[in-house]
């Protein structure tokens, strides 16, 4: 598959009046596929965050380069091109609101885009019956759940029909119902849609379902894999000041005293299979 | 049976009253908080625990109902009101957003001195609230801006325990903290109401973390107390929880289904190790399908 985003040898550092800042992002080199989901986990200052802005242009490298799409996001006469690549949804759902109405929020950016009326309707239309807000197109967004909000927030990126979403934590603030929306919301978009979702998140069982899992480290990237390969290594990852879902720990523990659990167990569903087939053949010999 | 420090009689609260907009957020709740206890509230997103949480210092005023402080009504006399909030302090989400201070120590100290407390008295809390929140005494004259997020947080938190309150209430204080970082506030939080002895109060959309540290579970739905008790009798209602858009915590959730096919199991572990031990043994002594 055709790479979307790219980061070759990229550091970024804040400014803060001149004094030298260790770098947020540091020699980060990372190619995004087209259609891939990618979660991105990493301690509270990681460069997790510094990562999503510099996927579109809202930062841009101090050294090294991203591009997306062939694109330099240093270009700054392509800056909307960018931005029409690759769209943002942040962690507090309700400084993403713009307007009154559900449906005028999510038609802010195609509006902006210039795109014709009866075409932003349609947009509008598609966008909310996506994420599963359609029935709500009429209501005030303020008065919504955090779910909700965010799901609106969703719908105003794909309704700018960008080729790829950057979430950054969107969960951070939900009840555990507004979190499975999300995600269930984000998953559609990637699988049905083909959008390719980069999704940061300090929620493991979030992560496990992406397809790709990246780590960061102190401006670093550390760990790249799938989902598996990332969670086979949960002494590793608490040491780094994260954690592993809880079937991943459950199964790595039972291993540690001497049970022969099977690697890449994520969810409870593989738990239970790989429990109840040990049991089994205990029972059998 | 142990004093009680917070009781809602009926407790009503109406937003917007008499527009087309009205809201009953809290609606005729009864709930009794036993002095010393570490509640833990749960509820989905408009369940009326925020509204709850700012009547319990005062902040919003009772459209029906009574809550006591310490066996007084808090709105007998208005002009006491403000020594509720000396009693009761409250630290919303995201409290590193309203540090102000040149350094972590005048912020601290911002509480008690507006309490109108002697310099020693001040010197002394500030000192005790840093070490609560694990910041040693090198934090003092540092500026806000040169911590990290994790750490604004726990300056934050530091503040308004400096003020002594006989109940501490946090509003999600771990939300967008990564587990180490959580893991360490929720030890903190244990630690500093198992040595105060005082009352400590948070809200949190983490069934993880409120098995963790809790003594009591709140369950708000509806605006109503939906359930009171205990970590066990609280998540082993599972199907209730869900329903109203709540879980338990994820071993709990695993434990859940396999009981289904071990009725012999208990599903009230919380804990990845505990979790395998009793697993261990299940294995170890032939476990036996239903």
């Amino acid at each position: 598959m055709e790479d979307l985003i790219i980061f070759d040898n990229v550091t970024y550092r804040y400014d803060s009046d001149g004094a030298a800042l260790k770098p947020a992002v540091s020699n980060l080199s990372l190619k995004i596929k087209k259609g891939e989901f990618v979660a991105v986990l990493g301690h509270n200052g990681s460069g997790k965050s510094t990562l999503a802005k510099l996927c579109n242009a809202i930062l841009i490298p101090e050294s090294g380069r991203v591009t997306v799409d062939g694109t330099d996001t240093a270009d700054e006469e392509k800056i909307y091109d960018i931005r029409r690549k690759v769209g943002m949804v942040f962690q507090n759902p309700d400084n993403q609101i713009v307007a009154t109405v559900v449906e005028d929020d999510v038609a802010f950016g195609p509006e902006n885009l210039g795109v014709e009326p009866t075409e932003i309707r349609r947009r509008v239309d598609e966008a909310l019956k996506s994420v599963g807000m359609y029935e709500y197109r009429l209501h005030e967004p303020h008065r919504l759940s955090g779910g909700q909000k965010q799901r609106v927030a969703i719908a105003g990126i794909l309704a700018m029909q960008t080729d790829c979403i950057v979430l950054d934590e969107p969960t951070a603030m939900l009840d555990p119902k507004g979190r499975k929306e999300v995600m269930q919301a984000v998953k559609k978009l990637n699988r049905e849609l083909s959008k390719t979702v980069v999704f940061i998140t300090h929620f493991m069982d979030e992560a496990v379902q992406a397809d790709r899992v990246i780590v960061m480290n102190k401006a670093e990237k550390i760990m790249d894999g799938t989902a598996k390969e990332v969670f086979s290594h949960p002494e590793r990852l608490k040491a780094l000041g994260l954690d592993v879902p809880a079937a991943a720990g459950l199964s790595h523990e039972l291993k540690k005293r001497g049970i022969d659990m099977p690697d890449g167990i994520l969810d409870n569903e593989s738990f239970i299979e790989a429990f109840e087939r040990i049991n089994f053949e205990g029972n059998n010999t | 049976m142990k004093e009680i420090i917070l009781e809602t009689r009926e407790l009503t609260h109406i937003y917007a009253k008499g527009t087309p907009y009205e809201k009953t957020a809290v609606n005729g709740m009864n709930i009794k908080i036993e002095k010393g206890e570490l509640v833990g509230i749960i509820g989905h997103t408009g369940s009326g625990k925020s509204t709850l949480v700012q009547h319990f210092n005062g902040l919003l005023k009772p459209d029906g109902g009574q809550i006591f402080l310490d066996g007084h009504d808090m709105w007998e006399n208005k002009a006491d009101i403000r020594k509720v909030r000396f009693k009761v302090g409250v630290c919303f989400q995201y409290p590193e957003y309203q540090l102000f201070e040149e350094t972590v120590y005048k912020d601290i100290a911002f509480g008690p001195k507006n309490m109108g407390l002697d310099k020693d008295e001040i010197n002394r809390r500030v000192i005790e609230a840093m070490k609560y929140v694990g910041l040693d005494e090198s934090y003092a004259d540092k500026s806000a801006f040169d911590l990290s997020g994790g750490e604004k947080r726990r300056a934050a938190i530091a503040g308004v325990m400096a003020m002594s309150p006989e109940v501490l209430i946090l509003d999600e204080p771990c939300a967008g903290l990564d587990p180490a970082g959580r893991d360490m506030l929720l030890s903190l939080i244990k630690n500093y109401r198992e040595s105060t002895g005082s009352t400590v109060i948070f809200v949190s959309h983490n069934m993880d973390d409120i098995a963790k540290i809790a003594t009591r579970v709140l369950v708000v739905n509806d605006g109503k107390e939906a359930m009171y008790g205990t970590v066990d009798e609280v998540f082993s209602r599972c199907d209730e929880l869900k329903a109203m858009g709540l879980d338990v915590p994820a071993v709990t959730d695993l434990f859940m289904k396999l009981k289904m096919i071990y009725p012999q199991l208990d599903a009230g572990v919380y804990d990845i190790n505990k979790a395998a031990d009793i697993l261990y043994s299940l294995l170890k002594g032939g476990a036996v399908r239903a």
